[in-house]
Formats: C-alpha cells, sequence, structure tokens
C-alpha cells in the first residue's frame, strides 16, 4: 500500500490549486485585510482598489518584468478587472466571454462564451466587459446582450443564465457585478438608448430577482416631478459601473448615469432625478435610503458611473464615515455615508460650467454653456474630467489617486426622436484632441480634494490606478505605457511599453508569496513580478 | 414596461425647442399641455431655414439641407465649410478614394477611417448619416474648380525649388515630408495656398488628433539639441525625424529641454516664389491625383 500512500501525498501536496474555490460572504466582507486575493471589481467592499501587499517596493520596482502575459482570443477591448481566488484568475474577454487561468503559467483552465446574437446592440460604447464577481463557488458575468449568468467556478458550466432586460431596446451589460451575502446586484447599460435604468439583485443560488430599484421614478414616486411630461419614460439613468457596499450599515452605493437624451434637455425639463446622483440603496429591500444629486438637469452626458469610495476617517475634526466621488463633472465630493448629508466639494480638474458648488452640494452654473446648434466650447469633455476607470485610495497615505482626462469638447445639441432599441441622444461633440489634450494621475487629499501631486500623461487615460502598501500606484496610458510611481511625491520609478493601448484597471496578487501587478493592455492581460532571484 | 415605450414616437424640432420645453414644463407642474408625443412633428415653420417648409419636406422626405447642417457642424472643421478640404480631404470630387458607393460613405460617416484622423460618428442616427452622406455625395457634382495657374508650368517650379528633396512624387523624391502623388485628391487648392505660404498653421493630423508633421526641440543631457518632426510619442518616449531623414529615439527623463515648437520644417515659400509661380505650383500640385506616372 506504500506506494498508494506516496500517491496520496503527491496528490495532496498538488491539490492546493484551485482544491476549494469557495469564497464565502465573510471572505468578501474582509477582502479588505489583503491576503494573496483580489475577490470583487475594486479589491474590497469599499471600493478603495488598494492592495495590501508589499514586496514590490519604490526601492525594487525597477526591476519589474513580465510573469506571463495572456492574449484574448478574439482582438477587441479588454476593460476587465481580473479577480484572483485561491491561485485561479477569472477574467473577462470582450465581449462576454470569462476565462478562468492558472496564475502561475497564464495557462487556460476554461473558457465560456454566451451564444450572442449578431446583431446584439451596444449603444455609444464598445463591446466591453469588466469582470466577474465570484461568491461560493460560483462565478457571476452580465453579457452584452444583458443576461447575467452564473458558471461554475472550476468548470466554467452554467449554473443558471437569466435575462435582465431586452437587449433589442439597447440594454446591455458591461459591468461587472457585485456579490454580497446571497446576493449578486448587477447594473445596467443603455444611457444612450433612451432606457429607464434600474439597479436588480438577483438571488445567488436560483438567479431569482429580488429586487429592482428603478433610477427614474414613476409617476407617484417621490422624484417623478422632476421629469416633464412623459420624459421619465425615456429617462435613462443606467448603473453602468460597479458600486460599493457597507457590510455594517447594509448599503449599497451605486453611481447613476445621465439622463436621456443626453444633449437636448429641452425635452426633459426640471432635474432629472435620479440621473447623475449617488444613491444609497438598503441591501435587502433595494430601498432608497438616500440620494445625492452631483449634476441636476445635467446635459453634457456627465453621469456619476464612477466609483464611489468609502473611507472611514477624519473630517474637520470629527471621525466620520465618509463616501468620496472623483465625479465625471470634474467635481470632487464629500458625503456621510450613512445620511448623504454633503459635506464639501471642490473642482479637482478643469472645468468651464459651474462658478461653484453651493452650500446643498448644488452647481452654481454659468451661463451659456449648453450644448448648441453651431457647438459650445466647455471643459470638460463628454467623457468626463474621468470616467469609469477607477480611482485607487491608499491606506497609506491618505491620498485618492485619480486618472484624470483634461480635455475640452464643443458640443451641440440636435433632435431626438425616441425609437426603441436606437441611440436617443439630441447631439454629440467635437473633442479637442492631439495637443489640445492631456492627462495627469492626480493625488488629492481625501478630505478636502486638494491637489497633492501630478504626473503628467500624454493623453487623457482611460486606464484606472491601483496603491498599493509597497509605496507605489500603478497605472497606464493610451500609447501603451504601464507605470510606476512614488505614492509621495507621483516621481515615476518603472515603466513598460507593451504595445497596446491600456484600458483597464490594475490590480494585485500573490503566487507562491510573489506579488504580482495586473493590467491589461492591446490585446493581452500583462501579469508583472519582481525576478524570483537575483539576476546576475 | 416597455411595450408602452413603443408607442412613444417623438419629434420635436429644435426650432420650437424653446416653446415645447414651456409645454413640458407645464404639463409638469399640472397646467395644461400634452406630452411631447401628443405634438405634431413641424409645429411652426422656420424662417431661418426655409427649406425646411419646402413641399419634399412637408412630404415627409427630406432635401439636402438637413446634410448640410449636419456636415456644416460636425464636418466642416477638417473637410472645410464647402467640402474642398483642410485638414481632411477634399470631397469635391466625383470619386472618393475611401468611398466607392454610397452604402461605403454611409460606413465611412458612421465608423470613420481606421489608421486616419477621420473620427466615426456614433452619435448620429441612421438617418443624419444617410443626410450627411448623400450631402457629401452632391458635392462631387460641384463644378470642377478653375485654377488660374499653368501646372505644366508649375511642375517646373516644383523641380526647381528642390521640391523633391523631400516630397514623393509618383514614387520619385525624398520621404521626409508628406507624399505628394494624391495631394490634389486630398487638399483643396486654398489648403495648398496655405500650405506654401505659411506652412505648419493647419498641419494635418493623425488618428488621434495629433498634429502629423510637429516641429520639436530637444536638449539632450549630453549637450546636443536635436530638432525634428515628431513620428511618435508617449508619456515617456518621443521619436523624431531630424532634417537629414536621421530617426531620434529619446527618453523624456534624459532631457533637459524639449519644446512643442509648432511651425513646420519646411520653409516658407512666400518670398522665394512670386504670384505667378505660387498659382502655376498650386495648379500643378492640385491636379496630382495619383495617377500621375
Amino acid at each position: 500500500m506504500n506506494w498508494l500512500r506516496g500517491f496520496l501525498l503527491v496528490a495532496t501536496a498538488a491539490l492546493p490549486v484551485a482544491a476549494d474555490a469557495q469564497v464565502p460572504y465573510d471572505r468578501l466582507v474582509h477582502a479588505d485585510s489583503g491576503d494573496a486575493n483580489w475577490l470583487t471589481y475594486s479589491g474590497s467592499y469599499s471600493a478603495h482598489r488598494y492592495s495590501s501587499l508589499d514586496q514590490i517596493t519604490k526601492q525594487n520596482v525597477s526591476r519589474l518584468r513580465t510573469s506571463w502575459v495572456y492574449q484574448i482570443r478574439h482582438a477587441g477591448l479588454i476593460e476587465t478587472t481580473p479577480l484572483v481566488v485561491d491561485d485561479v484568475m477569472y477574467v473577462t474577454e470582450p465581449p462576454s466571454t470569462v476565462t478562468a487561468l492558472d496564475v502561475r503559467s497564464g495557462r487556460r483552465l476554461w473558457s465560456w462564451s454566451p451564444a450572442m446574437p449578431r446583431e446584439v446592440r451596444h449603444i455609444g460604447f464598445p463591446p466591453v466587459n469588466r469582470g466577474v464577481a465570484v461568491l461560493d463557488e460560483t462565478v457571476f458575468v452580465g453579457t452584452l446582450d444583458a443576461h447575467l449568468v452564473a458558471l461554475d467556478a472550476k468548470s466554467g458550466a452554467v449554473r443558471w443564465d437569466v435575462v435582465v432586460a431586452d437587449n433589442k431596446t439597447g440594454h446591455a451589460i458591461t459591468a461587472a457585478p457585485l456579490a454580497v451575502d446571497g446576493k449578486i446586484i448587477i447594473g445596467i447599460s443603455g444611457g444612450e438608448a433612451g432606457i429607464r435604468g434600474f439597479l436588480d439583485a438577483y438571488d445567488a443560488a436560483t438567479g431569482q430577482r429580488l429586487w429592482r430599484f428603478w433610477t427614474i421614478p414613476a409617476p407617484g414616486e417621490p422624484g417623478n416631478e422632476t421629469w416633464g411630461g412623459e420624459s421619465w419614460k425615456t429617462g435613462a439613468g443606467p448603473t453602468w459601473v460597479t458600486g460599493a457596499y457597507d457590510p455594517k450599515l447594509k448599503l449599497l452605493y451605486w453611481g447613476v448615469g445621465n439622463p436621456g437624451p443626453d444633449w437636448n434637455g429641452d425635452l426633459r425639463p426640471g432635474d432629472n432625478l435620479y440621473t447623475c446622483s449617488l444613491v444609497a440603496l438598503d441591501v435587502d429591500s433595494g430601498g432608497l435610503k438616500w440620494h445625492f444629486q452631483f449634476t441636476p438637469h445635467d446635459v453634457h452626458d456627465w453621469d456619476a458611473c464612477q466609483i464611489p469610495v468609502l473611507v472611514d476617517t477624519e473630517f474637520r475634526g470629527r471621525d466620520r464615515q465618509l463616501v468620496v466621488m472623483a465625479n465625471r463633472n470634474a467635481f470632487y465630493y464629500v458625503l456621510d455615508r450613512s445620511t448623504g448629508e454633503f459635506l464639501h466639494a471642490a473642482a479637482y480638474a478643469k472645468q468651464t460650467w459651474a462658478e461653484r458648488i453651493d452650500e446643498h452640494g448644488r452647481p452654481i452654473l454659468i451661463p451659456g454653456m449648453e450644448p448648441s446648434e453651431k457647438g459650445t466650447l466647455v471643459y470638460p469633455s463628454l467623457q468626463g474630467a474621468t470616467n469609469w476607470f477607477s480611482p485607487s485610495y491608499s491606506r497609506r497615505t491618505k491620498m485618492l489617486y485619480v486618472a484624470v482626462r483634461q480635455m475640452g469638447s464643443y458640443y451641440f445639441k440636435t433632435d431626438a426622436d425616441y425609437e426603441p432599441g436606437q441611440p436617443f441622444l439630441g447631439g454629440g461633440e467635437q473633442a479637442l484632441s492631439g495637443d489640445q489634450a492631456s492627462g495627469v494621475v492626480r493625488a488629492l487629499a481625501v478630505d478636502s480634494g486638494e491637489k497633492l501631486w501630478d504626473f503628467e500623461l500624454l493623453s487623457p487615460p482611460w486606464a484606472g490606478v491601483l496603491s498599493t502598501a509597497g509605496g507605489l500606484v500603478f497605472g497606464g496610458t493610451n500609447e501603451g505605457n504601464v507605470f510606476a510611481l512614488d505614492d509621495q511625491t507621483g516621481k515615476p520609478l518603472w515603466q513598460f511599453q507593451t504595445g497596446g493601448a491600456v484600458r483597464a484597471n490594475p490590480m494585485a496578487f500573490a503566487v507562491d508569496g510573489h506579488q504580482q501587478i495586473v493590467l491589461a493592455a492591446g490585446n493581452a492581460i500583462f501579469v508583472f513580478g519582481l525576478p524570483e532571484k537575483q539576476e546576475p | 414596461m416597455y411595450a408602452s415605450k413603443a408607442t412613444l414616437k417623438w419629434r420635436i424640432r429644435v426650432t420650437w425647442i424653446a416653446a415645447a420645453a414651456l409645454v413640458l414644463w407645464s404639463a409638469a407642474h399640472g397646467a395644461n399641455g400634452g406630452p411631447p408625443a401628443d405634438r405634431p412633428s413641424d409645429a411652426s415653420p422656420d424662417a431661418a431655414e426655409p427649406d425646411d417648409t419646402s413641399p419634399a419636406k412637408a412630404a415627409g422626405t427630406t432635401d439636402l439641407s438637413d446634410g448640410r447642417h449636419l456636415f456644416e457642424t460636425q464636418c466642416a472643421r477638417c473637410h472645410g465649410m464647402h467640402g474642398a478640404g483642410g485638414t481632411g480631404a477634399n470631397l469635391t470630387r466625383p470619386v472618393l478614394r475611401h468611398a466607392a458607393n454610397d452604402q461605403q460613405l454611409e460606413l465611412i460617416v458612421k465608423d470613420g477611417i481606421p489608421g486616419t484622423a477621420m473620427p466615426g460618428n456614433w452619435f448620429l442616427n441612421d438617418q443624419q448619416i444617410e443626410q450627411v452622406a448623400r450631402y457629401v455625395r452632391s458635392l462631387g457634382h460641384a463644378e470642377e474648380e478653375s485654377l488660374p495657374g499653368d501646372a505644366d508650368r508649375g511642375s517646373q517650379v516644383f523641380v526647381t525649388q528642390g521640391c523633391g528633396k523631400c516630397h514623393l512624387v509618383a514614387g520619385q523624391g525624398g520621404g521626409i515630408g508628406p507624399d505628394l502623388s494624391d495631394i490634389g485628391s486630398q487638399r483643396g487648392s486654398d489648403y495648398l495656398r496655405k500650405a506654401l505660404m505659411h506652412p505648419g498653421t493647419n498641419s494635418p493630423k493623425n488618428e488621434a488628433g495629433y498634429a502629423a508633421y510637429l516641429v520639436v526641440v530637444a536638449a539632450l543631457d549630453d549637450g546636443r539639441v536635436v530638432t525634428g518632426m515628431r513620428i511618435n510619442e508617449d508619456t515617456f518616449t518621443i521619436q523624431l525625424r531630424d532634417a537629414q531623414n536621421r530617426i531620434h529615439s529619446l527618453r523624456k527623463d534624459k532631457l533637459i529641454g524639449f519644446r512643442k515648437a509648432g511651425g513646420s520644417m519646411m520653409p516658407s515659400y512666400e518670398q522665394q516664389l512670386d504670384a505667378r509661380d505660387v498659382d502655376d505650383l498650386v495648379a500643378y500640385l492640385a491636379g496630382l491625383r495619383g495617377d500621375t506616372q
């Protein structure tokens, strides 16, 4: 029997690879404590996109080199944030493929692709996906044709597949779901198709819908009075970027997108709640606890689909539970996350549309900055001072790092016809491109939004940032650079030319005790680590 | 929920938007006035745009005015107000290089041309794209511009001024500046004249919107100064082509000075050529349509 015992020993030794890919809710709650994994889209429920791993430091980062590269199978834009669970990496490939990779070798373990209709609609954005969620032994993904699908984490086999909404009416999913206690929260895209937006919760075990929060209130509901006539029916308000969650308050924090039509506000007089707002929802019922609208009656497509970052810190001499957001409209906001109380706002990027934000958090508009037939030059551009790509909050430095777009646009206004499944826009933009635009990675003091340092980028970025306990901030450029900055000064310490535009968020994990940094670029996912042995 | 959306069909003209907004606002506050779906599509004539009240319009078809209007706001910045070209191509030709037929033209208006500065216009709907394409096609029926110069004599000016040292025509010449073999298809005569007099003031753009021949002066930490045209750039590096057609690959952290000088490596011919020479040279360049051997 010795040979059998020997076999079992060997088998046991090899088993830790995905032996038990269980991610109970409790593990997600404590994802902040920083083990070798990356368990949610933003790394933690508080959406810090911060890694507690500190092996890669300011001193050794110059030696960073590629550990492996995974090439996606069909060319397209990669916006995925990979998750790493017990030595397996889960990535999404455009448009809605999920692939599991062995983190040691980069080799594929399984891959699943939905049967996508050829005429799948994605109105106003490219066919992308930003990642998956995991809970227990299941991986969850939203598809471009607006399904939510549960896959067995070990094999990729489908556990359930539900239709969230009809893709023919322009509903689509690009966001990574958020897994909470027994529930999968998923947002919807379609802000340029005149949808009526919502945020959904599904039973993680069965796929049954548990609740739906409509981002546009119906007649008789509070907020409907902010929509003229029937305009609420096509009011948009998509929820296309993953939000944050406070497990103690049991509140979800989710950014709501633009009103429809985007640039012709005459068709929807009023403040247009809850577009361009942050909503705090009870996780069990989907009920609205509070809301805060950043841009009332938006006419520039400055949706609030950015990452709400939950921060516990001293604010004006008092310990407070905050939610902060660097908004697409170029202002940085600090709110109390239990009550929604507006505490502070300050411009963090060039803007020419508001004199200031008043004491209630409402912008005082500069006249004449609306889109026009001949075009109106306004900062920031349609794509905003920042966009879906993530900021990072470092618990080390108490700074919020934001990839900032410095770009203006001529905004145009035209007619808007609503037809189901067609663009519902009412205008467009011509952005000032090339040398007339640029970008920065900007470090903000988390309580004030004050600029602490800048690292200049050639062009307005489409990539998020990651900060680490090693004192570094990682990011990427449209021109293919992946870089590391000193988190205190913004000084560049390392860069690597990937050869393809970076349009994703970085994350970090560790395998066999070795920290790795991951960022997609071009048609590939790059994994960087330190050489395992000192090179001569 | 969405069954009711299908019955919505809004058609609101920009020209009565202010009035409509008032109606909507009143409706929202309990006053009389129906939702926009109740409104007729042409509630009031538009004095500023007489075409809009034309019989064709009333019959539910569109004439070229919608396309022209879109062209003037969305396309004219690069293609010129009359489509004769600027940093974008000259469109006043019956045959467009990238668009052999109407379908291709509509695809270009919608999706742009990869590898060029021509962007996609995703925010235009199918009808607007068709209107723009039809207007662009109509530009090709315009009469060929009559130029004052003598193209044959212009070809001699091209030789005597040494333009071929930097520019290719039909495979002959140098490769520092743009290939001019097809320049008459790409640019109108006004643009060509300005490029000779004031080079670099309206430089063509690449796919990402950057000036294609931007002059950069870089001071290296070893004391050398390199002046050249930017070939490519990222946050950390820049690649230049100097007047001798040498390529320089520079790291920005090694530079002690770095300036985007603008202008052009090409000299101005404002003083060097008389008016007749300029007319002739423009006529020659405008006649280069990619078929010169």
